[in-house]
């Protein structure tokens, strides 16, 4: 699994679809941190959270495109040989995994920039660790919509980028209404983190179960499309 | 390996490309698949390999090392061919080693390190049957294997495969042109009418005009006759 995992990763390292998601999160860095974080340690603290609630909210789609991109890198007749080499479900497992990978290089890039900025402004990083829990699981149901975004889904590659947007616009806007439930919490957990430490510490656990939730369900719908399709 | 009551088609409501197929794979046997454009041969093949799962039907009892070559070999990838085979080894589990050994017999040696968008069609093809063949297959699917090859290469494939199929292989192959003639105890499959049927293809019929004694016309057409021939008198 390693092996294929390496030969996925390497194929879209060298192709040049890595590079886009990887500067657009630059964008997004640079927009969030263009101004200080607060002055005293309390408001560099709260300024942070803010600061990694909405970078795990809005680097969503990034994570989303770089794994439809990492996974439409792979031919579909290579797909083929590879479902041949080691099986269909460990061939899918392969390409989901290194589009996982990618995405956690690049919550670990986002989240070392408020941990820095933090840690400047004299706020301890043991005080940060739980809210930075987001970004990899904000990174794993993104990789889910991105699987789900794939060529090996949807054909068309306008149709499968209006999916990809659509569904991160619907969940934002679902965010907002009673049906939130169902929805990654993106929207609430920006919400709480503005609202201060305590409020957003004290809805975590049910923010980052709910997320799980959202990633383990499209990873399963994921799996259930792929076992058709070649 | 057993297909049972196999059927495909690519999408729901879609026309079915197979219906009702029900064969055994031979082991260690060369089987050609034959049939029109489009009769779903290389539809057959992926159902054969593993690539797609039957709609109705099972396949039961596939070895569990599968090699596969696609009809086109997928040379957009950023590697170079031995980069590419050197994954794949990985992939499969098997030494780099056996890259060297193949690319040999294919005559590939020199074109290792070029780019897999630089190769002709011919040479991404050979980089297609190396990939398949590294692992040591206990079943070989190989779509249109002599499209786009060198003479040289063409010449020598039907041998290897046999070579492969002695050691106990099933050889499946998809062929237009002809190329396994040759082989003695070739297996053939033809796809007809959404289904597989074993045997040649019906032999072309031609006219052959006799002129001989008129007395003597009568007991020739008896005895070609009496030999299987359709012949009449005229």
């Amino acid at each position: 699994m390693i092996a294929a995992m390496r030969f996925q990763l390497s194929a879209y390292a060298r192709s040049t679809r890595a590079l886009p998601p990887v500067l657009a999160l630059a964008l997004l860095l640079g927009i969030v941190f263009s101004s200080p974080l607060g002055g005293t340690p309390a408001e560099a603290r709260s300024g942070a959270l803010t600061a990694i609630g909405d970078l795990a909210a809005l680097y969503f789609p990034i994570c989303a495109w770089a794994a439809r991109g990492l996974l439409d890198t792979e031919p579909d007749a290579q797909r083929h040989i590879g479902v041949v080499a080691i099986g269909r479900w460990r061939a899918m497992a392969c390409g989901f995994a290194a589009a996982f990978a990618f995405n956690v290089c690049l919550a670990l890039i986002a989240g070392a920039v408020p941990l820095v900025e933090a840690a400047r402004s004299g706020v301890r990083t043991s005080q940060l660790l739980p809210a930075m829990a987001l970004l990899p699981l904000s990174a794993l149901a993104a990789t889910a919509l991105g699987a789900l975004a794939g060529r090996a889904i949807i054909h068309s590659p306008g149709r499968s980028i209006l999916v990809l947007l659509g569904i991160y616009v619907a969940d934002l806007l679902l965010g907002l209404g009673p049906l939130r439930v169902v929805t990654v919490p993106m929207i609430e957990w920006m919400g709480a983190a503005g609202r201060g430490p305590s409020a957003f510490t004290g809805a975590l656990p049910w923010f980052a179960l709910r997320t799980l939730a959202w990633a383990v369900l499209a990873t399963a719908l994921y799996a259930r499309l792929r076992r058709t399709r070649a | 390996m057993r297909f049972n009551q196999v059927a495909f088609r690519y999408r729901r409501r879609a026309p079915w490309v197979l219906r009702d197929v029900t064969l055994t794979v031979p082991r260690g046997r060369i089987i050609e698949v034959n049939g029109r454009n489009g009769a779903g041969k290389s539809t057959l093949l992926r159902l054969v390999a593993g690539v797609v799962p039957p709609v109705r039907g099972g396949v039961g009892d596939r070895p569990p090392s599968v090699g596969y070559a696609p009809e086109r070999f997928p040379a957009d990838q950023p590697f170079t061919a031995r980069a590419y085979l050197g994954h794949m080894a990985a992939v499969r589990g098997v030494p780099a080693a056996r890259i060297g050994e193949w690319s040999e017999r294919l005559g590939f040696s020199g074109l290792l390190d070029t780019r897999l968008p630089d190769l002709s069609k011919g040479s991404a093809h050979k980089a297609g049957l190396i990939q398949a063949l590294l692992a040591a297959p206990g079943l070989l699917v190989l779509d249109e294997p002599f499209a786009g090859l060198d003479a040289r290469t063409r010449a020598a494939l039907p041998a290897l495969l046999a070579e492969l199929a002695a050691e106990g292989s099933s050889v499946i192959v998809s062929d237009h042109q002809g190329d396994l003639r040759s082989v003695p105890g070739v297996v053939r499959w033809r796809v007809e009418d959404q289904t597989v049927h074993e045997g040649d293809l019906p032999e072309e019929h031609t006219v052959v005009e006799v002129i001989l004694p008129r007395s003597q016309a009568e007991d020739l057409v008896g005895r070609l006759k009496a030999d299987g021939y359709e012949a009449r008198l005229r």
